[in-house]
């Protein structure tokens, strides 16, 4: 018997526990329906569940990223208008 | 039907066995580059926790779900659990998030075993976990997500106590 597709469980749980956003829990239900449509027999659902649930995961991530950034750079601004303003 | 690449390729053959296991320990080589890249890079975690520590106010951006609605989500508290992992102390740990301390053992355990996997250049495959218990750690994650909201709830929300 062949394993089942890289579920991707992973990239799921990290993108939850440790990535701050919510949307590692698609993730982990797409993980969930890899295991589920493999034991039924059904391939080709298991292999999409497992590409959309590392999708989610990329997402959970880059969203992460962007928003530690934006984070950083509302960080800058508002410190620079903040000397700014002592300045005044 | 669906073919998932699941052969190892075929060594070199005709080389002679000296360079074939010359190519297969370059090979071994060059699939250990990711293991090692994983493993420094959670090192790299564990120091960076160490040395700028999430406690400090502003050290690392909030959460931006804790950010818009002041409720703790399922990883709130995970960068001082690290932190507090990290310099010795995971009963904090537990008290910050309670499902990072149940994680990691789930995350050494797949390090691991692909770590092996690629050490033998097997194929990567999936956990082979029952599905039944996949849908039921989604489960522990949202009511974990739930009840540490809940007023009154001790030791599960994010912060200490």
């Amino acid at each position: 018997m062949q394993s089942p597709p890289p579920n991707n469980l992973v990239w799921a749980i990290l993108a939850t526990i440790l990535c701050c956003l919510p949307l590692g829990i698609v993730s982990i239900v797409y993980a969930a329906q890899v295991n589920s449509k493999w034991a039924m027999g059904d391939a080709a659902g298991a292999i999409e569940s497992s590409n959309k649930a590392k999708q989610w995961a990329i997402w959970s991530a880059a969203a992460g990223v962007i928003i530690a950034l934006l984070y950083v750079v509302f960080i800058l601004v508002l410190g620079a208008g903040l000397s700014g303003s002592t300045t005044v | 039907m669906v073919s998932l690449r699941l052969e190892t390729p075929a060594p070199v053959t005709g080389a002679g066995p000296v360079a074939a296991a010359t190519t297969a320990r370059s090979a071994r080589v060059r699939r250990m580059g990711a293991p090692v890249v994983v493993a420094a890079a959670a090192a790299g975690v564990v120091v960076c926790l160490a040395v700028r520590d999430p406690n400090a106010e502003g050290a690392y951006p909030l959460c931006p779900f804790r950010a818009l609605t002041g409720w703790d989500c399922p990883g709130c508290g995970s960068l001082r659990g690290l932190h507090a992992l990290g310099t010795g102390r995971p009963g904090e740990t537990a008290d910050q998030n309670l499902l990072l301390l149940l994680a990691l053992p789930f995350l050494l355990w797949r390090f691991v075993a692909w770590s092996r996997d690629r050490w033998r250049g097997a194929a990567p495959r999936g956990a082979a976990v029952p599905a039944l218990w996949i849908w039921g750690a989604l489960g522990a994650i949202v009511v974990f997500w739930v009840v540490r909201n809940l007023p009154g709830v001790p030791f599960l929300g994010s912060g200490i106590g």
